[in-house]
């Protein structure tokens, strides 16, 4: 199915998305410094995407310390794939250097 | 923060695809299991073969069945091995390899539970958990590294 998603489609939430896309889940550390961005610009973009039942925070402990995890949920995968077919078909036959 | 009411136009929406398709790129350097796992693994799958193996034999059997039961519930409820938790029974890159490994090991405790029966000594059922077990240890690592590299060539 194919929509349209602007809530996914601001680049850093893309790249967030796409990222939890390909895993199971990752720790917030590893998704800042991946996309090199600020504790409180990650933390910004995962609330909205959070608040749209896009992702799944959990904190958990990991060599003593506790640290929070990131996952994508059913309904954000599903919303990130749509989005993805959405921009398939808006940039069809289009050809980037 | 940004925000992006309009729709893309087609060549903005082709960036925004090929944004989408590079960012795993960036997680490749982290992905990885921890070194006991695929060790302890193997040793679960290694005692769960010879439990089921000598299931009806004595006190062993059973005991080994629980072990190996118990390990691998374990090891699937810690789901944070590391700090990337990507399955490489899912990966492009590792799918086709972790399949395989899996049909290998299926194969091992199906040998394992069949020569048993037709009278083969015991050492066979030993040895067939030993290969289980190194099979584990060797191809679980080269799993991880297929499932980084595809994330690293991911376009």
């Amino acid at each position: 199915m194919t929509a349209f998603d602007e809530t996914i489609h601001v680049p850093t939430r893309l790249r967030i998305c796409s990222l939890l896309s390909r895993t199971s889940e990752v720790e917030f550390g590893i998704l800042r410094d991946a996309l090199e961005l600020s504790d409180s610009v990650l933390s910004k973009h995962l609330k909205v995407l959070e608040t749209a039942d896009y992702v799944d925070l959990r904190k958990g402990l990991h060599n003593t310390r506790t640290r929070t995890w990131v996952a994508l949920t059913p309904t954000g995968l599903r919303a990130f794939r749509g989005h993805l077919a959405a921009l398939a078909e808006l940039a069809e036959g289009v050809r980037l250097p | 923060m940004e925000n992006h009411t309009k729709r893309p136009d087609p060549r903005e929406a082709a960036a925004a695809l090929d944004l989408a398709a590079q960012a795993p790129r960036a997680l490749a350097p982290y992905v990885g299991s921890p070194p006991w796992l695929y060790p302890l693994q193997g040793v679960a799958v290694a005692t769960l073969m010879l439990g089921l193996a000598f299931l009806q034999d004595s006190w062993f059997g059973p005991a080994g069945l629980a072990l190996g039961v118990a390990l691998l519930t374990v090891l699937s409820m810690t789901r944070s091995h590391g700090r990337v938790s990507a399955d490489v029974y899912t990966q492009p890159g590792s799918r086709g390899p972790a399949w395989i490994y899996a049909a290998v090991v299926a194969l091992l405790l199906a040998g394992a539970l069949v020569v048993r029966p037709l009278g083969a000594p015991t050492w066979i059922v030993f040895v067939l958990a030993g290969v289980a077990l190194v099979l584990t240890v060797v191809v679980g690592p080269r799993l991880d590294r297929r499932a980084a590299a595809a994330l690293a060539a991911a376009s």
